[in-house]
């Protein structure tokens, strides 16, 4: 215990860095992930082919079989080491589920309701605005958030292709084995995933009760 | 070196990986299936036992996997088991609980009241409702769950190579760590086929345990 | 026969049933009537054991049913109820099979037994035997579910509103063949149900509840021709003048003196009201009742009916 202690006030600048370049990176990957995936998803929904739109949300979901550590790796094989290949890694890793969930969620909205407010005179961009993403947002914040947790914990590992982040504690942590290392980027680690969680559930349920 | 000469050289290698990682796979899920199915039904009897499991579930899955692996190698060392395939299938085997234990929930909750109060009126034993009616229906939902489990599992197993369980992940991480792409590509098309080829052959199972008759009313939206 | 003594269900905060003593003779149908949450479906229940009473005994046959086992209980009584519950996974033959098949009836026979219902339920065997109840429509459902619940011969049938789910045209065609199924086999049947009309149509007793006790029972034409209480007038509406003539035989008013040459007809089973809709709509002054046999036994006029009411002293 005082070895870790002690470790932390050693390495606290350290911690701290890694802490703000891991929240960054997945920052980062959202930002672009979100948007693109909200967008695509709400493209897929409307998508005139009802095969291509089944086909389609179906390879989403095989995409996200795929280990994120495989997708690391590639991205390493492909573009080489370093913060860009981790980032894009991530944000095609987490455009994955928000674009599913968005989808589910535009479908999901009653044709009746879209009707009604084709008949109100709505514009199909006014139709999108203010009645299906209103409507598909308990969805869309679903997506989000296991995109959220999924990208927290994928950073973990990209700290292997050198983007730097928590997973550098650990990583050194496990080759050296020191527990003190191991637990100064596994708990800051777990504690941001759960927090994420937690903070996007309490989001989701907040819109269901204002439904 | 070409493809070809990289897989004729390291053939045996892989193929240990991948049998030592299918390995894993099978016991983790093994275990998953026999502690989580039970779980699971037990926590459509009790509430309050079954929301409990399912917050444990969930808060372990939402760990990250090399977190969990970097808090668990500490604690196992004090009975020296802090690395290997053990500490592995360990973990394996707690991330596969929460969908295996939520899907036998859902599916058995998912049964309409009126089928099993239909069955109870009829003359059958509990035994027979659950062995006749809640099972058979509920038996597609806990393989979806397995399923996701399973392949889930493929990708822990593969960061589980950092903690020296072998596997797929152990080719990634050589070739990161001698910088060599070929090697890295390797164990990572490796472990995205391996990951893909368990999510569809399970699929398959799932869709051919479904009855006719519920496959039928699925097809058939009311 | 099925009898009812002081039964009692207490829940945590409600009371479900508050005292009921009711027989249901032999061979006979008995609608349990009243608003939702009278405790008619908790009645119903009690005497297959679904639910057991806090107090009071049932007794089926003069055996009280807290001494049998309650799998062997149900085996023994018929059950079917609005939302069906047929099994989705099983064919429509496996689901008319489940109580035979937990009873050990020998294979052939079950099958045997099998078309005989669908053939009872209008359903042609050859068709349904294999369907799956996604296949099915409301209806045909429904029947399936009747046909499941008759399947291992039971003397007793417990119904919860079991065409409650069908459209009213459809409804009121599933009745009437099963009014007549039940004149041939002779059931003792507890039928649970909101409709009135289904009720009066049914019901060789109705039994109306209201806040887990019984308010009335009786024949149809007793408590909708004299209603025992405000709330028993209330229930039956505006309409009661209506439905009290729906209860009551053309027949039984008909005299020979009524018979006019060339009146229009009707059949020997119809109410009274169906003659003043046949007086009215043909604007003639009589109409005549057939028998059985299709042969003129009497005749009805606007007058016989106003003279009937008034000696059963009911219009008020």
């Amino acid at each position: 215990m005082s070895t870790f202690f002690a470790y932390i006030a050693d390495n606290a600048g350290a911690i701290g860095i890694a802490i703000a370049q891991h929240i960054g990176i997945v920052a980062a990957a959202l930002a672009v992930a979100v948007p693109i995936g909200i967008a695509s998803g709400i493209a897929l929904a409307h998508a005139r082919s009802r095969a291509a739109r089944t086909a389609v949300f179906y390879l989403l979901g095989l995409g996200q079989t795929i280990p994120s550590l495989a997708l690391l790796a590639l991205a390493v094989g492909l573009l080489g080491v370093g913060l860009l290949p981790a980032v894009v890694a991530l944000l095609l890793y987490a455009i994955l589920p928000i674009a599913r969930n968005a989808c589910t969620g535009v479908q999901a909205v009653p044709e009746a309701t879209r009707d009604a407010a084709r008949g109100l005179g709505m514009t199909n961009m006014q139709i999108i605005r203010r009645v299906e993403l209103p409507l598909a947002r308990p969805f869309i914040i679903a997506g989000l958030r296991t995109a959220t947790v999924v990208t927290i914990s994928s950073c973990a590992l990209a700290s292997l292709i050198g983007a730097g982040g928590l997973g550098d504690f650990i990583f050194i942590g496990i080759s050296l084995f020191k527990p003190e290392a191991m637990f100064a980027g596994a708990i800051p680690t777990a504690v941001l995933a759960l927090a994420a969680d937690w903070f996007l559930g309490r989001w989701a349920a907040r819109g269901h009760a204002v439904r | 070196m070409s493809v070809l000469q990289f897989l004729q050289e390291y053939d045996t290698s892989l193929l240990i990986a991948l049998a030592e990682h299918v390995r894993m796979i099978a016991i983790a899920l093994a275990i998953a299936t026999l502690a989580g199915v039970p779980l699971g039904v037990w926590g459509t009897r009790n509430s309050r036992a079954g929301g409990i499991v399912l917050a444990f579930a969930n808060v372990i899955q939402t760990i990250p996997s090399i977190a969990l692996f970097g808090l668990m190698i500490p604690v196992l060392a004090l009975v020296n088991r802090g690395i290997g395939t053990f500490p592995a299938i360990i973990a394996l085997v707690l991330y596969a609980l929460l969908p295996i234990v939520r899907n036998t929930m859902v599916s058995l909750l998912g049964i309409p009241h009126a089928t099993v109060d239909a069955a109870r009126g009829l003359g059958m034993t509990e035994g027979e409702i659950f062995r006749h009616v809640m099972l058979p229906l509920a038996l597609p939902g806990i393989v979806s769950g397995i399923r996701i489990a399973a392949t889930m599992s493929v990708g822990v197993a593969a960061v589980a190579a950092f903690i020296g369980a072998g596997g797929m992940g152990h080719f990634i991480l050589r070739g990161i760590q001698t910088t060599w792409p070929m090697m890295t590509i390797a164990g990572a098309v490796g472990n995205a086929l391996l990951a893909l080829i368990v999510e569809l052959l399970l699929e398959w199972v799932e869709r051919a345990l479904t009855p006719r008759g519920v496959r039928i009313a699925a097809e058939r939206p009311a | 026969m099925i009898a009812f003594t002081d039964v009692r269900k207490q829940y945590e905060n409600h009371a479900a049933l508050n005292g009921v003593t009711l027989n249901v003779e032999e061979g006979t149908l008995c609608v349990l009537l009243g608003p939702s949450g009278c405790g008619k479906t908790t009645l119903l229940r009690t005497v297959n054991r679904l639910v057991d009473p806090t107090s009071g005994t049932i007794t089926v046959n003069g055996r009280d049913i807290r001494n049998e086992n309650p799998v062997e209980l149900r085996r023994g009584i018929g059950y079917a109820i609005q939302s069906v519950g047929l099994f989705p996974h099983r064919t429509v033959a496996e689901n008319i099979a489940t109580t035979p098949d937990l009873l050990g009836m020998p294979r052939a026979s079950v099958s045997a037994r099998v078309d005989e219902l669908l053939g009872m339920m209008k359903l042609d065997p050859a068709r349904y035997r294999g369907r799956y109840p996604a296949e099915l429509s409301g209806g045909e459902a429904q029947r399936v579910g009747v046909a499941r619940a008759l399947a291992a011969d039971p003397p007793i049938l417990l119904m919860d509103e079991p065409f409650g789910a069908v459209d009213p045209i459809n409804r009121a065609a599933i009745r009437s063949e099963f009014l007549e199924l039940q004149r041939r086999l002779r059931k003792t049947i507890l039928f649970v149900s909101h409709d009135i009309q289904e009720a009066i149509l049914l019901a060789d007793r109705i039994t109306l509840m209201r806040n887990g006790a019984i308010e009335q029972h009786g024949t149809p034409a007793e408590v909708v021709g004299s209603p025992a209480s405000p709330f028993v007038e209330e229930f039956f509406g505006s309409d009661r003048q209506m439905l009290l003539l729906e209860t009551l035989r053309a027949a039984d008013t008909a005299t020979p003196e009524a018979l006019h040459a060339g009146a229009p007809t009707i059949a020997y089973g119809s109410s009274l009201r169906d003659a003043l809709l046949r007086l009215l709509a043909d604007g003639a002054p009589s109409v005549t009742v057939l028998d059985a046999n299709g042969a003129a036994m009497g005749g009805v006029t606007v007058d016989s009916i106003q003279r009937h009411l008034a000696a059963r002293g009911e219009m008020r």
